[in-house]
């Protein structure tokens, strides 16, 4: 079987920067993958390619057997490529649930959105609360939920996290990957971007490791807790047991 | 009846009695400038829709007030010859004026906050100074010397820039025109109302506040962008309309940065984004420089004779009267909901 989602040979450029070089990546469906890396390794500018946000200079993009690389962003969402932006990019103004409605916009005008509504409500209870509130008094860590329910509004196949952990508190973090678990655990295929190795590969079945714009290592995750390059890079070289 | 009826029927009586009221009271000019108040409320909708709905900064917004004029001077007077319909030429110079406003946001499309405001300054200038030139080598605008002559606005039998005699009761011209300007902005509010509340009203709202997360969100922001573009500038076009035929006579002179900054002026101080505080900015701020005319009056009333030239006072104490309104209540005269509700959670 082909995989959900195929890269192959991504060149991402912004001006004179390189940032992604000749980059092949496949998720299969129902796939927990992540894509770790320092600060500036291109983790973040695969993701927005793949949801149209920015031009590559080369490559081809496969999604569900057809070509996605000619598709507008636009068009995107609505074959369930959804994206969480770094930074959550909720809109401070708007109330939550006219935030969440925003997620599910690519939908038939009139299309009954109750369902959609109750299923995020039912993953985060605090923003059923607070749902007439606008986005922009909720705290970080709310704001992260509201940017993921935002997303799961669009019914996704393919959900693109990027960096869901940032700026976060560790209890935040802990409640944010959970409620990330449940919703792979429902079949929706994921592919993660996290400065936070551990978690990822913690979380995910795959990953593949960023260097400077390519692809150094890619391997089970499993694998990767193993690999000692991946641990000294990485997970820092020892453990506080071995420590001890 | 319910209170809310009670409110329309009292707005709808004193908006009726205005123009009469004034007449009798401060004479035939003050409805005169009460009429202009009524363009600007009009241009001020059409901008808000850019600046307060989408958030795209427009300085060159006079433009397609330009182009709604001149739409309605060519194709209503004896400059070529030409004499549409008032009901053919209102649509007319808004449609053109919303095409000119989707040529101005093609090539501004990822452009903005600073760099979309010199942009359109720049097109708002290209379009008065292509009027002042296009006199040769085919006559077109006229050049500098305008368009005159241009038929006056008329309704069916009933030409507005007369007066009418209904049933013993005179109405003079500037009063005809008060009801008519009363009804395109009547109009535009309905519009700018039913936009608001909108799935297109909401995703430009979300396209104000982070462009990225609304493309992301599946928005086409291209699409969405040009929209609004097109909206706000077919108010403009409806306004320049009406005016061209209010007028008589439309010249590049009137369409110059000072009035694009006047209306946006009018917008920020009013509250961007919402209609209400626009159209109250709207009028205070055509009203105001007229209302402080009367201050070479004061001046010898209180202190005997007149000490500073009025016209140069007037435009200190305006100037004065923004950075004070400014100052103290950034968020205009009447804000936003939205941005009250930030102010209050916050």
């Amino acid at each position: 079987m082909s995989p959900l989602l195929e890269v192959s040979g991504l060149e991402v450029r912004y001006g004179g920067i390189h940032a992604v070089r000749s980059l092949n990546l496949e998720v299969g469906a129902g796939e927990r993958v992540t894509l770790i890396g320092a600060n500036g390794a291109g983790k973040s500018s695969v993701l927005n390619v793949l949801a149209g946000l920015v031009k590559p200079v080369a490559g081809k993009l496969t999604y569900d057997g057809s070509l996605l690389t000619q598709v507008p962003a636009w068009q995107r969402v609505g074959l369930g490529v959804a994206l969480v932006p770094e930074g959550r990019g909720i809109f401070p103004r708007l109330t939550i649930e006219e935030n969440l409605l925003m997620g599910a916009y690519h939908r038939a005008l009139g299309a009954s959105l109750a369902q959609e509504l109750d299923h995020v409500y039912g993953l985060f209870a605090r923003l059923r609360e607070r749902r007439h509130q606008v986005a922009g008094t909720l705290s970080g860590g709310e704001q992260q939920m509201l940017a993921l329910g935002r997303a799961l509004m669009a019914k996704p196949r393919l959900l693109m996290l990027d960096e869901p952990s940032m700026g976060l508190a560790p209890l935040m973090v802990d409640r944010i990957f959970e409620v990330i678990g449940k919703i792979a655990a429902e079949g929706v295929t994921l592919l993660l971007v996290e400065q936070n190795a551990r978690l990822a590969l913690e979380l995910c079945d795959r990953a593949y490791v960023m260097e400077s714009g390519r692809v150094v290592l890619s391997d089970s995750t499993a694998a990767c807790i193993d690999n000692p390059l991946v641990r000294s890079a990485y997970l820092g070289e020892k453990t506080i047991a071995e420590v001890r | 009846m319910s209170r809310l009826r009670l409110k329309i029927l009292g707005s709808a009586i004193a908006l009726l009695a205005l123009p009469f009221l004034t007449h009798a009271l401060l004479g035939q000019g003050w409805v005169r400038i009460l009429d202009f108040a009524l363009l600007y409320v009009l241009l001020a909708l059409g901008l808000n829709i850019v600046v307060g709905y989408a958030g795209l900064l427009d300085l060159g917004y006079v433009a397609f007030f330009a182009v709604g004029a001149y739409c309605y001077a060519l194709l209503a007077s004896p400059h070529f010859e030409v004499h549409w319909p008032l009901w053919a030429l209102l649509p007319a110079g808004a449609l053109l004026a919303a095409s000119f406003g989707v040529l101005l946001g093609t090539p501004t499309l990822g452009l903005r906050g600073d760099y979309l405001a010199i942009v359109t300054l720049g097109f708002g200038e290209i379009i008065r100074i292509f009027l002042n030139n296009l006199n040769t080598p085919v006559n077109i605008t006229n050049g500098p010397q305008g368009i005159g002559l241009i038929d006056p606005l008329r309704i069916g039998p009933w030409s507005l820039g007369e007066t009418l005699h209904m049933g013993g009761l005179e109405i003079p011209m500037v009063m005809n025109v008060y009801f008519l300007f009363l009804a395109g902005v009547l109009l535009a509010i309905g519009l700018s109302r039913r936009l608001e509340r909108s799935r297109i009203g909401r995703a430009w709202a979300a396209i104000r506040e982070d462009e990225i997360a609304a493309a992301s969100m599946g928005l086409n922001t291209r699409n969405l962008k040009l929209l609004a573009f097109a909206m706000g500038a077919s108010f403009g076009g409806l306004s320049g309309g009406l005016f061209a035929g209010f007028q008589g006579f439309v010249s590049p002179e009137s369409f110059t940065l000072q009035e694009s900054v006047m209306v946006l002026c009018m917008v920020v101080l009013g509250g961007m984004g919402n209609i209400a505080g626009v159209v109250l900015g709207a009028v205070l701020l055509s009203v105001l420089p007229e209302a402080l005319r009367g201050i070479g009056g004061l001046q010898e009333l209180l202190l005997g004779r007149v000490w500073v030239d009025p016209s140069n006072l007037r435009l200190l104490l305006f100037g004065l009267a923004l950075v004070l309104m400014m100052l103290l209540r950034p968020e205009g005269l009447l804000p936003a909901r939205a941005r009250q509700r930030e102010l209050h959670h916050g």
